[in-house]
């Protein structure tokens, strides 16, 4: 851990470096120091704050749904096999569409509103949660499920007692997966669709030709992303690898 | 059966025989893949008595899983029927428990989420669950490692779990497919030992599925022995050595040798009719004509 933090610290100098001794102004290649005084200001202005909570508040609207509805697709078409012929291809088709392609058809049926944005998001992240789902259950011990069977499990009780926690750890990396397509297609929406968000903010630092203002917050969203990576899923994908007994390092 | 030493037919005239638990009516099933069609098991007909200990062994692909799988309920006969007490079995139930060749223990679960897992399906209250979960732990010796992950018990203490999952639900009978195969020799002796403790004090029924001679000997009452393609059975042999018996006593090696005899004479037939002229019976050993392409037959 420490050493990380040692060798973030040697690139963050080197960047410090590059920029002052380049043979480029400052103003196209501002170093970390003119980026953590943009951050700053930013937060001073007090704009800051208001957009990081109004993405992250789209992002966990979008990124819910998208698990609601992407978790029991994905062990429907896993287990059903009609269900797959009739919408396997579809969602596996879907799913390889770059999820901003859904933003004009979005604000053409949403209008703008926080609706085409949700819509992005939720598009751009339920089919790949629904993919993963799918794989997981398909890739099950069947004989878990005979197991349960002769130990009395039937219908609803077999996949709530069986299939769904028997696919966690594929459910936890479709999740995971789901999550940075809903982060991209949030920003993804938020850079073209002007509405506010952290989206808006590097849209505004572009107009503002405020490189150092765009670093900012590309490195703030950095940190959101990094920050949820580790406090939110490591510790849960650690949970469930002792227990199921993944781990092997 | 000349060859098994028979207090057996003496005993039975004496005792009132036990009722009938567990009965197969010419019972068939077939699978399909495809164009093929492969007859599992054909025309088997069994009554199995409340207490007994049966064994069967075969071949392996003489079908004799399927025969278990049939009286589990995990599978439908297409020919016959399978009944549970005189009532013709729909699916699997709590009256019989299966235990498979690996230990299909849930793995998200600790040991004793696992033995609970049944009695939760039974809708027990949690406090009488607790109870009965410590009081099986304690049965097969696992009571230290209630909290622990499956991923962390040794091969023969995760059937000892999966043991105490089947009984957990107190069943008549218990189905058994081949539970200590992927055991070590020194395990599945002491496996073999407290099997026939708990069977005695339980008065359960048992149906136990193996391709081990000698397993089958020191476990059954009676032994089954299956003919393969299709599959169905021979001969059924009644074990009277006195208990608890042990793979090395030496009556059940003279047993499981006379058995091993008629096994033995399927097998080579199977191979006849598999390989047909390249196989000669009398040196015993496979011999391919020279010049022939490698594998033809086969």
């Amino acid at each position: 851990m420490l050493r990380r933090a040692a060798w973030c610290g040697l690139l963050v100098a080197l960047w410090e470096a590059a920029s002052r001794l380049g043979p480029w102004p400052p103003w196209i290649l501002p170093g970390p120091s003119q980026v953590a005084i943009s951050l700053y200001e930013l937060a001073r202005e007090g704009s800051l704050a208001g957009n990081v909570a109004r993405s992250i508040g789209r992002l966990g609207a979008g990124y819910g749904l998208a698990l609601l509805i992407g978790v029991p697709l994905g062990l429907l078409i896993g287990r059903s096999r009609l269900a797959e012929e009739v919408v396997g291809t579809p969602v596996l088709g879907l799913q390889s569409l770059p999820s901003i392609c859904w933003l004009p058809v979005a604000m053409l049926w949403f209008g703008l509103s926080e609706g085409a944005i949700l819509f992005v998001v939720v598009m751009g992240s339920a089919l790949s949660v629904a993919l993963a789902s799918q794989a997981g259950v398909r890739s099950l011990n069947p004989l878990w499920i005979r197991a349960a069977r002769t130990l009395g499990a039937r219908g609803v009780g077999l996949y709530t007692s069986v299939l769904l926690p028997a696919s966690l750890p594929s459910l936890l990396s479709g999740a995971k997966l789901g999550w940075t397509f809903a982060w991209r297609s949030l920003m993804a929406a938020e850079l073209l669709y002007v509405s506010g968000g952290l989206g808006q903010l590097l849209h505004a630092g572009r107009e503002l030709n405020d490189v150092a203002r765009v670093f900012a917050v590309m490195t703030l969203i950095l940190a959101i992303g990094l920050a949820t990576e580790k406090l939110a899923f490591a510790p849960l994908e650690r949970r469930i690898h002792a227990r199921f007994g993944m781990d092997r390092e | 059966m000349s060859a098994i030493p028979s207090t057996a037919a003496r005993q039975s005239a004496l005792e009132v025989p036990a009722p009938v638990i567990l009965s197969l009516q010419g019972v068939g099933r077939a699978f399909s893949n495809g164009r093929d069609r492969n007859v599992a098991v054909e025309d088997v007909s069994l009554d199995i008595q409340q207490g007994e200990f049966l064994c069967v062994i075969g071949p392996s692909g003489c079908g004799k899983s399927t025969l278990l799988n049939l009286m589990a309920g995990l599978e439908r006969p297409d020919r016959g029927q399978v009944l549970v007490r005189g009532e013709p079995v729909r699916g699997p139930g709590p009256d019989r428990a299966v235990m498979f060749q690996e230990h299909a223990l849930f793995p998200w679960r600790t040991v004793a989420g696992n033995v609970s897992y049944p009695l939760e399906q039974l809708g027990w209250k949690r406090e009488r669950i607790a109870q009965r979960v410590e009081e099986l732990l304690r049965l097969v010796h696992l009571a230290r490692f209630a909290k622990s992950n499956v991923h962390e018990l040794s091969g023969g203490m995760r059937q000892r779990v999966a043991l105490a999952r089947a009984l957990a639900g107190d069943p008549d009978i218990l189905l058994m497919d081949e539970p200590f195969a992927a055991l070590d020799a020194q395990t599945r002796e002491v496996l073999l030992m407290e099997l026939q403790r708990l069977w005695q004090s339980s008065g359960k029924t048992v149906v136990f599925v193996t391709h081990n001679v000698r397993e089958a000997v020191v476990l059954g009452t009676k032994v089954a022995l299956m003919a393969t393609r299709p599959g169905r059975i021979q001969r059924v042999l009644q074990v009277d050595l006195p208990r608890p018996r042990s793979v090395e006593d030496r009556d059940v090696t003279l047993v499981a040798a006379s058995m091993n005899q008629h096994l033995k004479a399927e097998i080579e037939r199977v191979l006849r009719e598999e390989l047909g002229d390249d196989y000669r019976a009398p040196e015993g050993r496979l011999v391919r004509p020279a010049g022939g392409p490698l594998g033809s037959g086969i």
